[in-house]
């Protein structure tokens, strides 16, 4: 007695190896994916990072001359000691910034010509301690 | 006797493939895979374009810093020299200072214009390891008139007027900044 073969549907073993050859592809993918959105997190952690970093910037040039924050025997200065208000201030838009670093260096101290001329070296550590850095130089007259 | 019949498509009488819905599901997924492949690569291509404008982004604000800087120290250098004849471009020290007629475009940038005959390293570069050149530059205007509306005489102090450059290059990507200084006698 001869069975009747019936093709409709899809056999079994052609539903798994598609499913195998699409598992081995959608992994790929998924590999692709996860890099793009690392890879997009890194960018908007450096770039807050940065922004964070030019705050501190522009707080340290309107900041006295004088102000306890560019004396050259405290470094390194910590934003924490310095600056809490802004620091947390920038931690709320951008939580993956752990710490605000400097150091002031006196340019004045050893020629007379760069007297009043402060070099500011800014770090600012985020995410697995990466780190951007910015440096400007302070000048008494401003 | 029976003949066993594989398909009720219409192709099935021939003998070629059209119509054959054997490793449909395969191709589908195929299908899909391409799909998924082609929102994969348009995403990892925002992500490499996001990164390097976030990398770019820094570098520009490091260059700028570096440039204001450049300029800031040519004004407090400009403020600490105490002998008038010092800062007048024709009998300056400074290799930095020059008259404002000088051929030298330092506006429009480029290395040629800031040779070292016309400008010089900020101190800020040696500290810097991130192969960003800065250099300053100062132009003088001489004297100018006394404030706003008033002549110049010769019994009052005088001004001096100067266009402050700072430039800070890094592969070849510039930023130049330029602030007025007066400086009274």
């Amino acid at each position: 007695m001869l069975m009747k073969i019936s093709n409709k549907g899809f056999s079994l073993l052609e539903v798994i190896i598609a499913m195998a050859i699409f598992a081995i592809g959608a992994g790929g993918l998924y590999g692709m994916q996860i890099t793009s959105a690392t890879g997009n997190t890194n960018a908007n952690q450096q770039t807050g990072a940065v922004a964070a970093g030019t705050q501190f910037v522009e707080f340290l040039m309107k900041a006295n001359f004088t102000n306890a924050a560019l004396a050259t025997n405290g470094n390194p200065h910590k934003a924490v000691n310095d600056f809490p208000a802004l620091l947390t201030a920038v931690q709320r838009t951008a939580p993956y910034v752990s710490a605000v670093t400097w150091n002031v260096t006196d340019l004045g101290a050893t020629d007379s010509e760069y007297s009043g001329i402060l070099q500011v070296d800014l770090t600012v550590t985020y995410t697995q301690n990466r780190q951007v850095n910015l440096s400007f130089l302070r000048i008494r007259m401003i | 006797m029976k003949t066993k019949t594989l398909r009720n498509s219409p192709a099935a009488s021939c003998n070629c493939r059209i119509g054959s819905e054997d490793g449909f599901v395969l191709v589908l997924s195929l299908m899909v895979l391409v799909v998924l492949t082609l929102l994969g690569i348009s995403a990892t291509d925002t992500s490499v374009i996001e990164v390097k404008i976030a990398g770019n982004d820094n570098v520009a604000k490091m260059l700028f810093y570096n440039a204001e800087s450049a300029a800031h120290e040519a004004a407090q250098r400009l403020q600490n020299e105490q002998d008038e004849n010092k800062l007048k471009a024709a009998r300056t020290p400074f290799v930095w200072l020059s008259e404002e007629a000088k051929t030298h475009d330092l506006l429009a940038g480029g290395d040629t214009n800031w040779s070292n005959t016309s400008s010089e390293n900020s101190k800020i570069s040696s500290a810097n390891a991130l192969n960003i050149t800065t250099q300053l530059a100062a132009l003088d205007y001489g004297v100018v008139k006394g404030e706003q509306g008033t002549s110049l005489k010769m019994t009052e102090t005088r001004v001096y007027f100067y266009k402050l450059l700072g430039r800070a290059v890094r592969n070849s990507r510039e930023k130049i900044v330029e602030i007025g200084y007066k400086k009274r006698y």
